[in-house]
């Protein structure tokens, strides 16, 4: 249904050009109708639920009752809870469920060195079948592409007629630029009070290091999912010998002489890196995914459904 | 040790302007190899934190390039050197002069292993081998073989190929070896100021040396033949002489003569074998087989009449059946052709006369014909009642006087009722032969001219006539045989056989044209063509083709080799045979020792010495050793390259 859908509106409303025949070229009639299982796929495992009830659950003036918490001077003394003074002489208010919308952000890295092994079309993909099943359950989507700062963003939508402005915007992102993921996502933090999932679609290679901004998205209170996106070819590059290696986002220049060895050493320490980027995503209580460009991106959310719960 | 080189490859001028380009260029190529691909990565950082380690040994990568170029430059001197070919100049080390005198005469042909039936001369080229492998690069050989005429059998050489070539090539030839005139040629051969030497190689079994024959030469001896070879080598029977021919009356059979010689000093039993050969000059059918009783150092003469069975030729096979050695085998075999008598070929002139026909019938190697065909010339023409003078022939037979014609002579007067009242009986045509009874009914008597001969007489009447007429040999009849009893009588066909015998004398049917190995081969060709040339020994592994020079038909060559030969002019060929017959040779013993005697044959001057062993040299040339040094360090280089150990 959804396939049909896109196709008519992309018939119907798309813009002629480039832009059109990438968006063709990139969800293409074989990839709606992935989109329209995954769907289905995320409705099976969140059935019986109905509009509203993949709410964000979060502290505050609902009318369900959820906890207690000590009085400090400035509280709504409203909330006080009468029985509680009058039996222990304590101050304490009561605390309700506050309800709300999930929000569903996802951050795509789009800096240059997501252009190397379809990282950045991988996370294209992910973030347009994710969106496609936040958008079927009424969430809130919206999408910014990250650098060294933010650059494009997509407002919240929702509802699954949206489905095609997201398309759109996806698939007009381009790879380019510096990563600074620090910045961005603490930029991104400060300008969305409102909080949610943020899905963090990223290969990690930031010269200043990715925690800072990790630090900074669990600081404001995001649900963080870190997508890291991996590809064969950042360990096995299509030369041997002596090279001039060159960053893809700084321009460096390094002189290197590859041999077998040193793709195995290389290898290896991809490996112990994405380690320790799990266990530091562990330690913040932020999930964490190493996927792999080359993967079919259907098993990939599949799998995201099944093992990592993230539309719960 | 000093070593010094010479460079006997490319020139310098041509290395160092070469070598220096090449060096700039491998500068140039290696700083070309130092600029390194680039290659766009997502995240360099990565790569650099994975090669730490190894970027701690920065310095250790700086001395590896430096020995990559190190390597290369290395390599290239290699071959630049390789290319100039260094040799050794060793001073004074100018290397040997040699001439191989290799025997190969027919003594060299004794078996001196029975099992392996390794000859002399197999002996003496297994020599040669090693030493020709044993050549430097500054000795140079040549090499002559001895024989009854040396001849050279190589160039001035080191090529231990070319060397090997013409030794493994050496045969045993049937001729004596005449060493005076070999070391003449060894003497002549040899480079003037060249302080050649000349190396006998043989079994010694020559006639003793003169002062002469070895002056101004550095003679040694290299004896093959073992010390118990001079024993036994007295020991030899062999055939001396052989001769055939064919019965002129009777082509079909021949007789055969042959001569057996012992230089044994015990008598010796022989088996003499006579077969005929096939078109292939192969032995073929037995002819004969007969045993002789050959005296100590004596000859015997085997005559062997009455054989018939050979066309062509017949080869004579000779050895001993008493148990006793013959050393030398090329003397056991002697072959001769049997020419082929041509048919007598006789033109009747005459009306169908059976009694004639009928007694040449019985007449052996006859070609009667009664059509005259220009191109055959007749022996005999018979005039059978009936002038035939204008016929072409050698010899009339005049069988009655012809009513018209008085040739060959006058007629005299009409004879009635006649017979032979007397003839000449030492007449050959009266031989076995009596005419007396022989009755005539008519016929004329006979006019003699000078010259002319009557050689039967009707009372003083001449009726039997010979002469000669215009170069033509001439028997004529007063009567027609036909006119009188002379057909019915048995002394007819005996009177007719005798006067062809007469008139046509038959050939002798003596044995082909022969000559002797090692000897000139005087020799005269059918036709007076420039150039005939000469097959054989033929029906023989060594048969081989020549041309030869002819002048006034006729050729002088020179062969070695006993046997069947042909020389081929045009269409035409003529055939002849080689003997060896030559004992002398097998009267000479083998040593191990050659003496050389002066002048008056009496001095002795004293043993030839041994030949000086040849020094094996290690000859590897410089140049092989570089490019093998060049290859090992290009190997190492790409090795360790593709290890990243010199990178």
């Amino acid at each position: 249904m959804a396939s049909s859908l896109l196709s008519r509106l992309l018939r119907r409303k798309g813009p002629s050009g480039p832009a059109a025949s990438a968006a063709e070229d990139l969800f293409d009639q074989e990839f709606l109708r992935k989109l329209e299982s995954l769907a289905l796929a995320s409705r099976r495992a969140s059935a019986g639920l109905r509009r509203g009830d993949r709410r964000m659950k979060k502290k505050g003036s609902g009318v369900e009752f959820a906890d207690h918490k000590a009085y400090v001077p400035g509280d709504d003394i409203r909330l006080l809870d009468v029985g509680i003074y009058q039996r222990l002489g304590k101050l304490l208010l009561r605390v309700y469920e506050e309800e709300e919308d999930l929000s569903l952000y996802f951050l795509i890295d789009r800096s240059a060195s997501m252009a190397h092994g379809d990282k950045l079309a991988q996370a294209v993909r992910l973030t347009a079948a994710l969106g496609y099943i936040g958008l079927s359950a009424l969430d809130r989507v919206s999408v910014h592409a990250l650098g060294d700062e933010l650059y494009e963003r997509l407002p919240p939508l929702r509802g699954k007629q949206r489905l095609f402005r997201l398309l759109r915007f996806l698939s007009n992102l381009r790879a380019g630029g510096r990563t600074d993921l620090s910045a961005a996502l603490r930029r991104f933090a400060l300008m969305h009070p409102r909080r949610g999932l943020a899905v963090l679609l990223t290969d990690l290679y930031d010269p200043a290091g990715f925690e800072a901004g990790i630090n900074a998205l669990v600081h404001h209170r995001f649900e963080v999912c870190v997508l890291h996106l991996g590809s064969t070819l950042d360990y096995k590059p299509p030369a041997h010998g002596d090279v001039s290696l060159i960053d893809a986002e700084t321009g460096e220049r390094a002189e290197l002489t590859i041999t077998a060895k040193k793709l195995r050493e290389l290898e290896e320490r991809i490996g112990s890196e994405r380690l320790l980027v799990q266990r530091f995503c562990a330690r913040k209580g932020v999930a964490y995914f190493s996927i792999d460009a080359g993967a079919p991106f259907d098993e990939v959310v599949l799998y995201l459904l099944r093992r990592g719960g993230l539309l719960e | 040790m000093k070593l010094s080189f010479v460079l006997s490859g490319a020139p310098l001028s041509l290395l160092l302007p070469l070598g220096l380009g090449l060096c700039l260029a491998l500068a140039l190529l290696y700083l070309l190899r130092e600029k390194h691909r680039p290659l766009v990565v997502p995240f360099v950082d990565l790569w650099r934190r994975a090669s730490e380690k190894r970027r701690s040994s920065a310095p250790w990568q700086r001395l590896r390039r430096l020995l990559s170029l190190l390597l290369q430059l290395i390599l290239l001197a290699l071959l630049l050197a390789a290319l100039a070919d260094p040799r050794s100049d060793a001073a004074g080390d100018k290397g040997r002069t040699v001439v191989f005198l290799v025997d190969v005469s027919p003594s060299m042909a004794a078996v001196v292993d029975r099992q392996s039936g390794r000859t002399r001369l197999d002996e003496a080229k297994r020599r040669l081998l090693q030493w020709a492998n044993a050549l430097g690069r500054r000795d140079r050989a040549l090499i002559l073989s001895l024989s009854a005429r040396p001849q050279v059998e190589t160039a001035w050489s080191n090529d231990r190929r070319l060397l090997e070539q013409a030794i493994t090539s050496l045969l045993p030839q049937h001729s004596s070896a005449n060493l005076p005139r070999a070391l003449r040629l060894a003497r002549d051969v040899l480079p003037p100021h060249s302080d050649g030497e000349v190396i006998l190689i043989g079994d010694g079994a020559y006639p003793e040396l003169r002062q002469e024959d070895i002056a101004e030469l550095r003679l040694s001896f290299e004896p093959v033949s073992s010390s118990s070879a001079a024993k036994g080598a007295l020991s030899n029977v062999g055939i001396s002489n052989f001769s055939a021919r064919r019965y002129p009356d009777d082509p079909r059979n021949f007789a055969a003569q042959l001569e057996v010689s012992a230089t044994a000093p015990e008598s010796a039993e022989v088996e003499v074998v006579l077969r005929s050969i096939d078109e292939d000059f192969q032995p073929a059918a037995t002819i004969e087989v007969k045993r002789a009783l050959i005296p100590a150092q004596g000859r015997l003469l085997i005559p062997l009449a009455e054989l018939s069975g050979a066309t062509e030729g017949v080869i004579a096979e000779v050895r001993r059946v008493d148990g006793g050695s013959d050393w030398l085998d090329a003397d056991n075999r002697a072959q001769l052709l049997l020419v082929p008598l041509p048919p007598l070929r006789v033109l009747l002139s005459g009306p169908p006369n059976q009694f004639l026909d009928a007694a040449l019938l019985a007449e052996p190697g006859i070609e009667t014909s009664r059509e005259a065909k220009e191109e055959l010339p007749y022996d005999i023409v018979i005039h059978d009642g009936v002038d035939a003078a204008h016929q072409p022939g050698r010899a009339d037979l005049y069988l009655g006087p012809h009513a018209d014609q008085e040739f060959p002579r006058q007629l005299g007067r009409q004879l009635r009722m006649f017979g032979f009242d007397r003839w000449k009986r030492e007449s050959p045509l009266f031989s076995a032969v009596d005419p007396y009874d022989v009755q005539v009914l008519e016929g004329r008597a006979l006019r003699l001219d000078p010259g002319d001969t009557a050689l039967a007489f009707s009372g003083q009447d001449p009726i039997v006539v010979m002469g000669e007429r215009n170069q033509r040999r001439f028997v004529a009849l007063g009567f027609d045989p036909r006119q009188s009893d002379f057909y019915l009588r048995a002394a007819w066909p005996l009177f007719l056989h005798n006067t062809l015998r007469e008139l046509a004398p038959r050939a002798s049917g003596d044995d082909g044209v022969a000559v002797a190995p090692g000897r000139p081969w005087h020799l005269r060709t059918p036709l007076s063509d420039p150039v005939a040339s000469v097959r054989g020994p033929l029906g023989q592994v060594t048969s081989s083709q020549r041309r030869v020079a002819v002048t006034e038909q006729r050729t002088t060559m020179f062969g070695e080799l006993a046997g069947f030969y042909q020389l081929d002019q045009g269409s035409q060929s003529v055939r002849f045979f080689a003997n060896y017959f030559d004992d002398a040779e097998a009267r000479l013993a083998p040593t191990r020792e050659l003496f050389a005697k002066g002048a008056d044959g009496k001095k002795a001057l004293g043993r030839l010495p041994s030949p000086r062993p040849f020094r094996r040299e290690h000859d590897l040339s410089p140049w092989l050793v570089m490019l093998a040094i060049a290859l090992v360090l290009s190997f190492s280089e790409w090795w360790t390259y593709h290890r990243r150990w010199t990178v």
